[in-house]
This record gives C-alpha cells, sequence and structure tokens, in this order.
C-alpha cells in the first residue's frame, strides 16, 4: 500500500541530503566550466574520516569537522598539484575520473570491500503531525539547509562571493576587474570539498560506507546539475528534492528495479527538452 | 588503441592461445599435488577471504599428516573479481598452465555458470565453495556426463528455505509471527526466496503479505519498509548477499516494528558486528554453521583452530564447505590411489565424509540436484541465528532449531 505522507516525509529528508550532494559539483561546474568527478571520492573520503575519528573515541560530531577538512584539503591538493595545470575540461575530467578510482582503489584495499556503519549524529525519533521522524534524518534536513544558508549568503552577501560570480560569468572578465581567478577557482574548489566531505559523513550515516559508496552520488549530483540549470544553486536545491521524490516515489509505487534510472532519465529528457535546466544559463565560451 | 598495445594484447592471447594447446588435465611428472583455489576478492571481500583462509588451513592440514599420496599439497589462489570471463581465464590458467589436480570455489553463480563449460571440457573436479542456486545442480541433472564433475559440498539455496520455512512456524508458535514479508535481492540463487517461499510458508500456516525484488545497488530501503510497515508484517525475510549494510542501518535506526531474518549472508561473517558497529543486533540469519553451534564433534574444535590461525571464527560455507570439501576430496584420493578425475568422480559420489558440519554425501545423478550434499537426519542442517549483545561483544548465537539451540530469541528493544 502506497503511503502518501510517507513518501513526502521521505522526501524531505532524502532532497535536503541530495542538494548537500550536489552543490560542491555545480558550485566548480558553474565557476570554472569543470566537471569534478572526484567529488565521489570527497564523498568517500568524508564518511570514511568520520567513521575513523568516530573509531578512536573522537565522536562522529568531531568526525564531521574532521570530514569537512579532509574533504577541503583532498579538493585544494587536487586543484593545486593538478587540475589547475590543465586547461582543456575534457582533460580535467579524465583526470578527476582517475582520482576517484585512485580513492576508491585505495579505501577497498584498507578497509575492505565490507559496509561500514557512520554513527547516528543524532538518536531516537520524534513524531511531527503524526509522522515518525528519526532525529538523524531531522537533523540530515538541518545541517542540510545550514551549509545551503550559509553558502548562499556567502556566495550573494560577501566580496569574496560576488567574485565567485563574477568569475562564474566571465572568467577573463573577472580577471580584468582585478580579481584573482585562480584564487577564486582553489576557493571554490576547496568549498566544494568542505560541502562534500559533510556530505559524505550525513550520507554514511543513513546508509553505509563502502570503498565505492561515490557512485551513487556522482550521479544523482550529475542529474541534480543539469535538471537544476548549470551553476544555479538555487536550482540544484530544487531538483535535488524532485530527484528525491522521484527516487522515493519509484521505489515505494512503481518498483524498486527501477529506481536507479529515474535520474538518469531526468537527464535525457532534461537535455532533449530544456538543455539550459530550470535556472541554467549557457556556459561561457 | 596505440599499434605498441594492439602487438601487446595480440601477443598475449597468442601466449594464453598456445599454453591452451601444450597443456593438459593429467598431473603426470609433478612431485607435488596442487590445489587451484578462484576466489572472489580474497584479502579484502570476507566472502573470499574466508575461501582463502579454509583452503590454506586445509592445505596445512593435509601436510602436517604427510600430504596426499606421500606427495605434499600446494594451494594457488586466482581471483575471479566477481566476473564470468576472470574466472574463466584463471581457471584455464590453473588447468593448463599449473596442472592443478582440483579447482575449488567461486562465489557468484552468475560466475559459476559461466564457469561450468570450461570444467567441462577440461574435466577436472571442482569441488564448489560459495554459490548457491540450484541451477548448477540442475545443469548436472540436464547432462550428468558433461558436468558431473562439480560438486557442491554444502546443497543450494532450496534447502535454505525449508530451514527459513521451519523457523518462521517456530517463531509462530513462540513470538506469534502470522505476516510475513520477502524482500530479495536481484541475482539467481534468490530466485526460490521470491518464487518458492511464499507457497511454503503459506503451507506452514502463515500468510505472506508482501513479496519484492530488489536490485543489488539499493541502498534506500526506507520506502521498501515503509511498503511492510504498512502490510502489517511481523517479520522480513531478507535474501541479500550485497546490501545488508544500509539496510541493517535503516532497519535499526528507523526502529522498524517487523523482525529480520532470511539468508543474510554479509551478517554470516562474524567479523560483520564489528563492521555494521552493531547495527546487526537483533539481526536473525540462516547459515550452515557458526562457530557456537555444535553441529558435530569437529564444529567447535574447527572453528577454534580457525580463529588461532587467522583471528576470526570460520565464515558461512565460505568457510565451511571449502575445508570440508577438500578434506574430502584428499581422503577419496587416499582411497582411490590415484587423482585420476574418471576414477575420483564416482568415488566421490559414493563417498560418506563426517566434516565439520555433519555427514556429507552427495545427491545421485538421478536426483533433482546431484552432486548437492545431502540435508536432514544424519547428513548436513542449516541453523538459524540471530546476533545477540554479551558483554559488549557481539555473539552469534543460535535459535533454532531446537536440539542445537544456544539461546533464546531476543525480540528488539523498540518492538
Amino acid at each position: 500500500m502506497v503511503d502518501i505522507v510517507s513518501i513526502g516525509a521521505n522526501t524531505i529528508v532524502l532532497g535536503s541530503l541530495y542538494a548537500l550532494i550536489a552543490m560542491g559539483f555545480t558550485l566548480i561546474f558553474g565557476v570554472a566550466g569543470q566537471a569534478n568527478l572526484a567529488h565521489g571520492g570527497t564523498i568517500t573520503i568524508g564518511a570514511f574520516t568520520a567513521w575513523y575519528v568516530a573509531g578512536l573515541g573522537g565522536g562522529v560530531w568531531v568526525g564531521l569537522a574532521a570530514a569537512t577538512v579532509t574533504g577541503a584539503l583532498f579538493h585544494v591538493v587536487l586543484y593545486r598539484v593538478f587540475v589547475r595545470h590543465i586547461d582543456n575540461p575534457v582533460n580535467v575530467l579524465i583526470l578527476t575520473l582517475l582520482a576517484w578510482f585512485v580513492v576508491e582503489y585505495s579505501f577497498l584495499a584498507i578497509i575492505g570491500s565490507e559496509p561500514r556503519s557512520v554513527p547516528s549524529l543524532l538518536g531516537g525519533t520524534t513524531s511531527i503531525a503524526g509522522v515518525s521522524f528519526l532525529y538523524n534524518n531531522l537533523l540530515i534536513f538541518v545541517l542540510s539547509w545550514v551549509f545551503i544558508g550559509a553558502l548562499f549568503g556567502f556566495v550573494n552577501y560577501t566580496k569574496t562571493g560576488q567574485a565567485i560570480i563574477a568569475t562564474s560569468m566571465n572568467e577573463r572578465g573577472a580577471a580584468l576587474v582585478g580579481i584573482k581567478t585562480d584564487n577564486i577557482t582553489l576557493l571554490t574548489w576547496a568549498l566544494a570539498g568542505v560541502l562534500a566531505g559533510s556530505a559524505g559523513v550525513l550520507y554514511g550515516s543513513f546508509r553505509a560506507a563502502s570503498w565505492d559508496m561515490g557512485m551513487t552520488p556522482l550521479v544523482l549530483a550529475f542529474a541534480i546539475v543539469i535538471l537544476g540549470g548549470i551553476g544555479s544553486i538555487r536550482g540544484s536545491v530544487i531538483a535535488a528534492y524532485i530527484i528525491g521524490f522521484l527516487e522515493v516515489f519509484t521505489i515505494s509505487a512503481v518498483s524498486p528495479r527501477l529506481s536507479g534510472m529515474t535520474a538518469l532519465l531526468v537527464i535525457i529528457i532534461v537535455l532533449l527538452v530544456k538543455p539550459t535546466g530550470l535556472y541554467g544559463r549557457e556556459l561561457p565560451g | 588503441m596505440s599499434r605498441r598495445q594492439f602487438v601487446g594484447l595480440a601477443g598475449a592471447g597468442a601466449t594464453v592461445s598456445l599454453a591452451g594447446c601444450i597443456g593438459g588435465s593429467d598431473n603426470g611428472g609433478s612431485d607435488s599435488i596442487t590445489i587451484g583455489l578462484l576466489a572472489f576478492e580474497p584479502g579484502s571481500a570476507p566472502q573470499g577471504t574466508a575461501q582463502e583462509q579454509a583452503a590454506e588451513l586445509a592445505v596445512s592440514d593435509l601436510n602436517d599428516d604427510g600430504g596426499i599420496l606421500g606427495e605434499d599439497v600446494e594451494l594457488l589462489v586466482s581471483n575471479t573479481q566477481g566476473s564470468a570471463s576472470t574466472a574463466s581465464d584463471r581457471y584455464l590458467e590453473f588447468v593448463t598452465d599449473d596442472n592443478v589436480d582440483i579447482t575449488a570455489g567461486v562465489f557468484q553463480t552468475e560466475v559459476m555458470t559461466g564457469l561450468m563449460s570450461d570444467i567441462a571440457d577440461h574435466q577436472t573436479i571442482h569441488m564448489s565453495g560459495g554459490h548457491t542456486s540450484p541451477t548448477i545442480a540442475e545443469m548436472l541433472a540436464d547432462d550428468y556426463e558433461q558436468y558431473k564433475y562439480q560438486f557442491r559440498p554444502y546443497g543450494n539455496a532450496t534447502h535454505w528455505i525449508e530451514s527459513i520455512t521451519d523457523l518462521a512456524g517456530h517463531m509462530q508458535d513462540e513470538e506469534d509471527w502470522e505476516r510475513i514479508a520477502i524482500l530479495a535481492e536481484e541475482y539467481e540463487w534468490t530466485q526460490s526466496f521470491s518464487n518458492d517461499l511464499p507457497d511454503m510458508i503459506e503451507d506452514a500456516g502463515l500468510e505472506v503479505v508482501y513479496n519484492q525484488r530488489y536490485p543489488s545497488d539499493t541502498e534506500n530501503f526506507t520506502p521498501l519498509f515503509d511498503n511492510i510497515e504498512s502490510e502489517d508484517a511481523d517479520a522480513v525475510v531478507m535474501a541479500q548477499a550485497h546490501t545488508a549494510g544500509p539496510a541493517m542501518i535503516q532497519w535499526r535506526e528507523e526502529e522498524r516494528e517487523f523482525a529480520m531474518c532470511g539468508q543474510i549472508s554479509q551478517i554470516i561473517d562474524p567479523g560483520s558486528y564489528e563492521s555494521f558497529d552493531g547495527d546487526n543486533e537483533f539481526a536473525i540469519s540462516n547459515a550452515p554453521a557458526v562457530h557456537t553451534a555444535d553441529l558435530t564433534d569437529q564444529t567447535a574444535d574447527f572453528a577454534e583452530r580457525y580463529n588461532d590461525e587467522f583471528d576470526v571464527y570460520p565464515n558461512d560455507a565460505f568457510s565451511y564447505a571449502t575445508y570440508d570439501g577438500l578434506m574430502m576430496w584428499a581422503e577419496v584420493v587416499e582411497q582411490e590411489d590415484t587423482t585420476d578425475a574418471e576414477d575420483i568422480v564416482p568415488a566421490l559420489a559414493e563417498a560418506s565424509y563426517e566434516g565439520t558440519r555433519g555427514v556429507i554425501e552427495f545427491n545421485d545423478q538421478d536426483h533433482e540436484f546431484p552432486h548437492d550434499a545431502r540435508f536432514g537426519e544424519g547428513y548436513l542442517q542449516r541453523i538459524n541465528f540471530q546476533w545477540q549483545e554479551q558483554d559488549g561483544e557481539g555473539i552469534q548465537e543460535v535459535i533454532h532449531p531446537d536440539g542445537l539451540a544456544t539461546a533464546d530469541y531476543q525480540e528488539p528493544p523498540w518492538f
């Protein structure tokens, strides 16, 4: 029996998580025009950082903080050492794909193939309007919106944020008015690392951490960015909830077998019908 | 592809082809007995690691006992990587380059199905150690002469569902289970859970209220669990080998008000309680054995020796059946005084061997499942265990059948 209320409740939690997963991806895509396939690897790094820290007795909240640091560090190293020297976006795609594989297979070698449980950030359940929610899932919702709000505020109401927007619109023009675009791109990569690292912790506490956990979030991020419009944070948030709803609805009411296809179908339909997505614009040439 | 890459690949192909031409399954001239183990990601995946450990222990025991036919026993291990084509390549290397006397292992049915024709071509005995679909035995039933070199010392998934049905009946009496849901990963070995188990459970006097298959990359079980709860199920029977992590987390964290049982391969792994951070507490799984169950006089002794050697208890059929299968083959080879497969196949088919889980005898060629181990009184039997916590440590307690039970069922505190 299909329960509309359950579908709605699950969509809220899942959409929030997916928004957090996609935002870092869309940020780099929008600002630098680079598709960072290592995003899935960053999510894995975040999840296992929290798992390690929690296992060593530091607690999962410290693990969450550590995951934002390791996520950002990974992205900074990846950008400074490799990506900044590459002009061709296709080569960036290949390089980040390689970096993702290196991360995945490193975890396979170190941890093994068994999934690991990242502890919940909050235990227990509560009831809101007759619907039962886990505190951990509510926290996922709240933390996602904290990150979304902070990013939105930073980008729109700080000088550095304005520089990010300017760089995303026209890198050469931004350089002409004195913006150090290389530093802005580096900052974007670091911010994306913070978002992806924290998304990994929440994703791991919601599902499980495993060496190959990055694939699903990466496909979702692609679908969300394409549906929301490349470079649009607002578009990504709305698209995340749409994708979340489609997944929950497909599993609940249609067939679990089709759940993996919904994101791919969305990509195809959007590319055919509205290639710029909900709130997107064409990439600068 | 560059010219150099092409030439390199062509050279490798020619080498493999040539090896195939000059190789053979005859071990004449070799001064050792060689076992070729096909394991799934040994050293990384628990299934393949368990197969490798069990084979190592068997080889060590055999060599300590003077070897086989007076010759030392050597173990070669190859990684199937879960791929039928890789498994086939590694198998051909074993039988043509290494002249192994027996092959063992393989985890996934899909991989084993592809390997059956290679085994038939090279007529070398394969003692299986993990795949569970009835389809492999059905291939023997259809063409015994071609496929008779394959033996499965742990039977197939039809025995799992018989034992799970018995558990459901037992829990109907003890815990008032009436309504059962079934969730099965989309793999060949789970077909009997989706197709045959519902009728068996209904025949046992319970009602199947939900029966769903799901892809093996599923991570979001919340909507499925919502559906099960909306059907007011008392328990869900899971048939899963790859997705226990997210399923356990979501079942426990979301405090689902139905019990979880079935064939949950990952939680049969004695190391799973630690890796799942205790999220599998209260979950039940069917298994061929666990170290707490005294199935035979050998069970505990084997489990403790295994633990001493590898610092972990034996894991599922991967450990118990791989060890038993190799020891049984060695015993038959000693009796027949040859490793020749044409002599060993009929001898194994008639043999009786008391292993770590009970007496192993194989179904004959007229049976529905030839060369699968027999189950029932006097042969092998399956147990159902529950993960319980004692003094902060997880322990696999047998809760069914009664004669082997080491503890009572514990209801999750959130029920």
